[in-house]
């Protein structure tokens, strides 16, 4: 006998999404899914923006790795409700899912939360395709990994909405043509802002810094003009 | 390995679907609808479904993966394409403003038990 479904087979994180992002909403936090491969420098760019911004902004962090809390204990020092996820319990994932999320905020006190950040498992694949609750994707792609990143993984470039590209310090040693890296993220993903810097010696850190602000205030503004 | 979340989702579904019913019965073949933008690689999924298929009803059900291609419509000439190649532009007139049609699918569409 056949049984007709036709049920999405990802519906059980979307509606668990779409409750992670009403209690965002509700709260007036902003919620960044940050996505790269591993190494790419995601935890650094966090440190350092926490480090510049933490007087004008109330964070928070969810670290979302295999194995260990390294990262965690990374952002710990910033005096900051820090909450870190590994998914070894839940058969070693290696992505975070909306109920990972929902699981972590259990623990994670939001209250005068401003921005939240949730640091994907260092990946390109996995994590773009399961919905967090998040107001924007992040990916994060470092100079050293080459100018092919988002032709090779376009799932995760198309559903981005802000490419950091990190380590530009590095340009000097080595034969990433930018140029090219540019084409081919239009090639998937044309209306993608892309933003160069390097966490490390700080160039470019103010343009990332300025878009987040911005996004914050978009999201406040939005809540305040709705909420009337 | 993605495969293995969304391999437990489609039995999580498949037993709901039986509950509602009310349907007792042996699973033989799961029809899935997976579209190439779901980065959902079939091989791996069977391998995943190999794996945790084991235990009744699901123990004797084959896998049948029903790849859906890409597809996309132009909204400045309104022409219908294939994005197989992943890009995302138009082949006809360039323009980058595009809609996609099919490719995201992921579900589960029917299932037959005896």
């Amino acid at each position: 006998m056949k049984i007709q479904v036709l049920t999405d087979v990802l519906k059980a994180n979307q509606t668990i999404a779409l409750e992670n992002k009403k209690i965002f909403d509700k709260n007036q936090i902003l919620v960044l899914n940050f996505m790269s491969s591993p190494g790419a420098g995601k935890t650094l760019i966090l440190e350092k923006t926490i480090e510049k911004l933490k007087k004008d902004f109330n964070f928070a962090v969810i670290e979302g790795d295999v194995a260990t809390s390294n990262d965690a204990e990374r952002l710990a020092k910033y005096d900051i409700p820090v909450v870190q996820i590994t998914t070894e319990s839940f058969g070693g994932a290696c992505h975070l899912d909306a109920n990972m999320v929902k699981k972590a905020m259990e623990t994670l006190d939001l209250s005068g939360v401003q921005i939240l950040f949730i640091e994907n498992i260092g990946n390109l694949i996995c994590p773009a395709g399961f919905d967090l609750g998040e107001d924007k994707k992040v990916i994060v792609l470092s100079t050293t990994e080459g100018e092919d990143k988002p032709s090779k993984y376009p799932v995760a470039f198309r559903n981005s909405d802000l490419l950091l590209i990190n380590k530009i310090d590095l340009l000097p040693h080595l034969d990433i043509d930018l140029d090219l890296l540019m084409q081919n993220t239009k090639k998937v993903n044309p209306e993608l802002f892309s933003i160069k810097l390097s966490a490390k010696t700080e160039q470019g850190f103010e343009n990332w810094l300025d878009w987040l602000v911005r996004e914050y205030r978009s999201k406040s503004k939005k809540k305040s003009s709705s909420g009337k | 390995m993605h495969e293995m979340a969304v391999a437990e989702n489609i039995i999580k579904v498949i037993e709901e679907k039986l509950a509602e019913q009310d349907q007792k019965g042996t699973v033989t073949k799961i029809n899935l609808k997976i579209g190439k933008l779901t980065c959902v690689e079939p091989e791996a999924l069977r391998l995943s479904f190999e794996v945790i298929l084991k235990e009744p009803p699901f123990q004797n059900a084959s896998l049948i993966i029903d790849s859906i291609p890409i597809t996309g419509k132009c909204k400045d000439c309104h022409k219908n394409f294939s994005l197989d190649d992943l890009e995302f532009s138009c082949p006809f007139c360039g323009s980058f403003k595009i809609e996609i049609i099919t490719g995201k699918e992921l579900f589960v569409e029917s299932f037959e038990i005896e």
